[in-house]
């Protein structure tokens, strides 16, 4: 990947993650209060309440996301952390679509997929990849992707004294990542990214390789999945079709790119906004972790997600129908003071504890792992090779904006 | 199913097998309270902590 790297075109990522182009105003991009305080106000009013985050929110729009906008259907939202994480836990009343999945379709999109799928047929394609996404594999991301895409980052601004990290570094990284394991060359890459949006076109890119991971496997993801086996609820075994190979690299693209760019931009963000913060990890790099932690909790990137209500039930008082979706809003369960203290201050010397920041149940996040170690990795790279790195005090301070894919709007940093 | 969460939260009690289950590590290094979060953020509820006086 090194040499491939080499060809990394600093100034065509640019163009590509321009981040007010990446706000798109389908996901509430204009949105740019604090919803913290209406989350408070509602929260506190009552665990559940009928309608959707965003009109509750005082927002008006326009903004999807999972769950939305289903016109036919009642819609609640849970705000308080209990509500929400009965919800993630009970995968058979909160189902993660409204109607079945079949993969055998050529249907390729990110819904497509496992992130549909309930029960037992969820729990066979999950079993397939979980293996690749388990802490212990962190080092195998690390080693092969991860830390040379960080090198070549830093390189390409470490003698500028200057860098806009959210563009150029937070958001390269998890894109470059995943494509990395897919056995895409970096330039290629950036094709990728640019066609997310027709996932027909990523699937001509992904195709050659699958078929050539199939005469011959390499270390890497895509081998992992055509030698992966499956067993059908009758006890045959099968292989992944290239249909559901494609389905779960598109998924992975979709779920994994955006989140982990925008969630280190966060952390990077509120730790250089508190300098003394920032000294401390610096000086004591464990409390990195806590500070990761921390920005998953205090500020989630996707801070609502949905369920299928699949029968008539009595939930903390509302009666809420058969059909339903049923919004969490993990953003505010995140801040619940019923399970932190002082839930609106960032503070990386909490006790560790989880938050729904990668949701919970059976669906977790997949990725959370690798997530993690690209931020890590990321952050500790800059730690290490830029002193004194800091805010630019000349220029637009970070602001927090977008409703249902939340981020910092830029961050610009001198050093040296 | 293998999430791993246990080892964020108690690295020095939980490891993963090659399924990739949740085993116990010997020794466990981890306090009392670490172990009790561990087993709590289990997404699947998989885990759980019994006490007994045996060999204590």
């Amino acid at each position: 990947m090194t040499d491939a790297g080499q060809v990394l075109d600093v100034e065509r990522v640019r163009a590509l993650f321009d981040l007010r182009a990446n706000y798109n105003a389908l996901f509430g991009g204009s949105y740019e209060d604090d919803p913290y305080p209406i989350w408070a106000d509602l929260r506190e009013q009552a665990p559940v309440h009928p309608g959707v985050v965003h009109e509750l929110t005082g927002f008006e729009g326009p903004a999807f996301f999972h769950g939305l906008p289903y016109p036919d259907r009642p819609h609640f939202s849970a705000f308080t952390y209990a509500a929400c994480d009965s919800v993630y836990r009970d995968d058979k009343i909160f189902a993660s679509s409204p109607e079945a999945i079949e993969l055998s379709t050529d249907d390729v999109s990110p819904l497509n997929s496992m992130l549909s799928m309930g029960g037992n047929q969820h729990r066979r394609y999950r079993s397939l990849v979980q293996p690749s996404f388990v802490p212990a594999r962190a080092q195998w991301w690390i080693k092969n992707w991860i830390e040379t895409t960080v090198g070549i980052l830093i390189d390409s601004f470490q003698d500028r004294g200057s860098a806009e990290l959210n563009v150029d570094f937070c958001a390269a990284i998890p894109v470059l990542t995943i494509t990395g394991s897919f056995g895409v060359p970096v330039e290629q890459a950036l094709d990728i990214r640019e066609s997310l949006g027709d996932p027909s076109k990523v699937v001509e890119m992904i195709k050659p390789i699958v078929s050539a991971r199939r005469e011959s496997p390499e270390d890497d993801l895509i081998s992992i999945l055509v030698e992966a086996e499956i067993k059908d609820e009758d006890g045959m075994t099968h292989r992944l079709t290239d249909a559901e190979i494609y389905s779960f690299t598109i998924l992975l693209l979709t779920a994994g790119s955006g989140t982990t760019w925008k969630q280190m931009g966060i952390t990077l963000a509120a730790l250089l906004q508190r300098p003394e913060m920032l000294q401390a990890v610096r000086d004591d790099r464990a409390l990195l972790r806590p500070a990761i932690e921390e920005s998953l909790r205090w500020l989630p990137t996707d801070p609502m997600f949905s369920r299928w209500v699949t029968e008539d039930i009595d939930f903390h008082g509302v009666a809420v129908p058969k059909g339903s979706v049923l919004h969490i809003c993990l953003g505010a369960a995140n801040r619940d003071p019923a399970r932190w203290e002082r839930p609106n201050d960032f503070e990386i010397t909490r006790p560790p504890k989880p938050s729904l920041a990668f949701g919970n149940g059976a669906h977790i996040c997949l990725g959370m792992h690798v997530a993690r170690a690209e931020m890590t990795v990321g952050i500790y790279a800059l730690l290490d090779r830029l002193p004194n790195l800091r805010l630019d005090p000349d220029a637009e301070p970070p602001r927090y904006i977008g409703f249902y894919e939340r981020g910092a709007t830029a961050i610009p940093v001198l050093f040296g | 199913m293998g999430s791993g969460v246990c080892l964020v939260y108690a690295p020095g009690t939980f490891a993963q097998d090659s399924e990739p289950k949740a085993v116990l590590v010997d020794p466990i290094t981890d306090s009392i309270e670490q172990i009790r979060v561990a087993v709590e953020a289990c997404p699947t509820g998989a885990l759980s902590i019994s006490t007994s006086d045996e060999g204590a």
